[in-house]
């Protein structure tokens, strides 16, 4: 019944793991199996089947590893079929598991120099994107200086409170809490430090914000005391600033970078917002904001460029009416330069992680 | 050796706190600093200790008791160190750029001195 070659065509789960030490994460520079992303390996005769756990549901080569991945295996001699689960966990950032948001795995600051280059519609759009690729997402607005993000999500409710918890409303998928939304609407929000500083502490430790995998933080334009307040009170994954392609603009946003530099914060990338302008009737491009400032400054810099986002009116109509252009729009060149550069960020974010060694103090005998 | 310059911070690898009497710091480019709890205290960087604006300093040395001790030691952010010490006070942020350059070593403290000495008058 079995013929004598039988034997030498069985594949085994050394040969599978071998196959795929030739696949390599391109961010982390390590194969699969190293990085200890290959689980739940079976073998059934000549069915292979195991697990891919990357470090985000939004990478954006998850399509590309898997391919090679079958490739490699199923190139092995006494493999007919190959089934791979893509599963994702989301590392934490060294530090949270210590910290009052333990159950937050990675703080996100956006940052901006000056105020109008779309930060908060940056921010939002990530948020929500994020959260569509399958990753628990938190929004807190903290540009309480014009926090705008409540009408770009449509989102009109003051915070409820429970048992002085700050319970934050879910809206496409995302938790989100304003620190804009304590005040009526049409009240100033007028605040000299202290209040600020206390204000973003409870929107960052009063709040129910359960398991989160990415938690943005709108920072507002510039650099102060919200900005101070939370580098002082939880590690940050990192930040992202936004700009627009002028150098003028980039020149401000340099003090941004520089305070996340002088406290320790990893830049995590520049975003080139309102990058060209496509004409909605011939589809003419023109630079109105100059072109290539954040790319260029990002090369100088070394620090990674995650994408630039066309101006687009379509954005602007779609906050006004509370909802995303990655949602409203999916198939925008907006709306796609989004996804794209949401997948950048999951993977800049993922690469802080892995290499950067936690900080902490050791008590020693004197 | 050089001091790192202003937007490259020192980044430790290691923290560790010597019981109450010391702070020992392994940074990145190899070189360990061990602060004795005095030294620190006497370098706290607050605005009760040090002049904000002139950067003079208003806490005397000797005012610092000879038995100080080290309560504690947290991380502020991921930039900083704040202790607690014994004799009640516990408001400076030392940034690990300060830390750095606060280094009493020998090789440290003459290095901080050729740079004041070359500094421009």
């Amino acid at each position: 019944m079995n013929s004598p070659t039988d034997d030498r065509q069985r594949v085994t789960e050394a040969d599978v793991l071998r196959a795929l030490r030739g696949v390599k994460d391109p961010d982390l520079h390590r194969d699969l199996v190293s990085l200890n992303f290959i689980d739940n390996l079976k073998i059934d005769g000549s069915v292979v089947s195991f697990d891919i756990n990357l470090t985000t549901p939004a990478c954006p080569v998850k399509e590309k590893l898997r391919d090679e991945a079958r490739r490699a295996v199923m190139a092995l001699a006494g493999v007919s079929e190959v089934h791979i689960n893509m599963k994702a966990e989301v590392r934490q950032h060294a530090g949270l598991d210590k910290s009052a948001l333990a159950s937050v795995r990675n703080i996100v600051a956006v940052g901006s120099g000056k105020g109008g280059v779309g930060k908060s519609t940056v921010a939002t759009n990530l948020a929500v994107g994020l959260a569509r690729t399958g990753a628990r997402v938190g929004l807190l607005d903290a540009d309480i200086y014009g926090p705008s993000i409540p009408i770009m999500l449509g989102v009109h409710e003051q915070a409820e409170l429970r048992d002085n918890r700050i319970i934050p409303v879910e809206k496409y998928g995302v938790r989100f809490v304003s620190m804009g939304l304590f005040v009526p609407s049409e009240k100033p929000l007028i605040w000299r430090g202290p209040m600020a500083h206390k204000a973003l502490s409870q929107c960052l430790f009063q709040v129910d914000w359960g398991e989160l995998d990415y938690l943005i933080v709108d920072l507002p334009p510039g650099t102060g005391d919200v900005h101070l307040t939370l580098v002082q009170s939880v590690p940050v994954t990192g930040g992202v600033i936004v700009s627009t392609p002028q150098d003028v603009g980039w020149k401000i946003s340099m003090k941004t970078l520089r305070m996340f530099q002088q406290t320790n914060v990893a830049i995590l990338g520049i975003i080139e917002n309102m990058s060209y302008h496509i004409c909605s009737h011939c589809g003419a491009r023109e630079d109105i904001f100059g072109s290539g400032g954040a790319a260029k400054a990002s090369e100088e810099l070394g620090i990674p460029f995650l994408g630039e986002i066309p101006i687009d009116i379509g954005i602007r109509i779609r906050a006004d009416e509370g909802t995303p252009i990655i949602i409203a729009d999916p198939d925008s060149p907006s709306a796609k330069a989004y996804q794209q550069i949401l997948g950048n960020l999951a993977a800049q974010i993922s690469i802080q992680n892995y290499q950067r060694p936690p900080l902490h103090i050791e008590e020693v005998p004197a | 050796m050089t001091i790192p310059s202003d937007h490259n911070i020192a980044t430790p690898v290691s923290i560790k706190k010597r019981g109450d009497a010391a702070l020992e710091i392994a940074w990145g480019d190899g070189h360990v600093s061990t602060y004795p709890a005095r030294y620190l205290r006497q370098h706290c960087p607050c605005a009760s200790c040090i002049d904000e604006w002139t950067g003079e300093k208003r806490l005397s040395p000797d005012a610092v008791p000879v038995d100080l001790k080290m309560l504690s030691a947290e991380l502020v952010g991921q930039y900083a160190l704040q202790f607690t010490w014994s004799d009640g006070h516990g408001t400076g942020i030392y940034s690990f750029q300060t830390l750095r350059k606060l280094c009493p070593c020998d090789q440290c403290q003459r290095a901080s001195m050729t740079e004041a000495l070359d500094a421009p008058a």
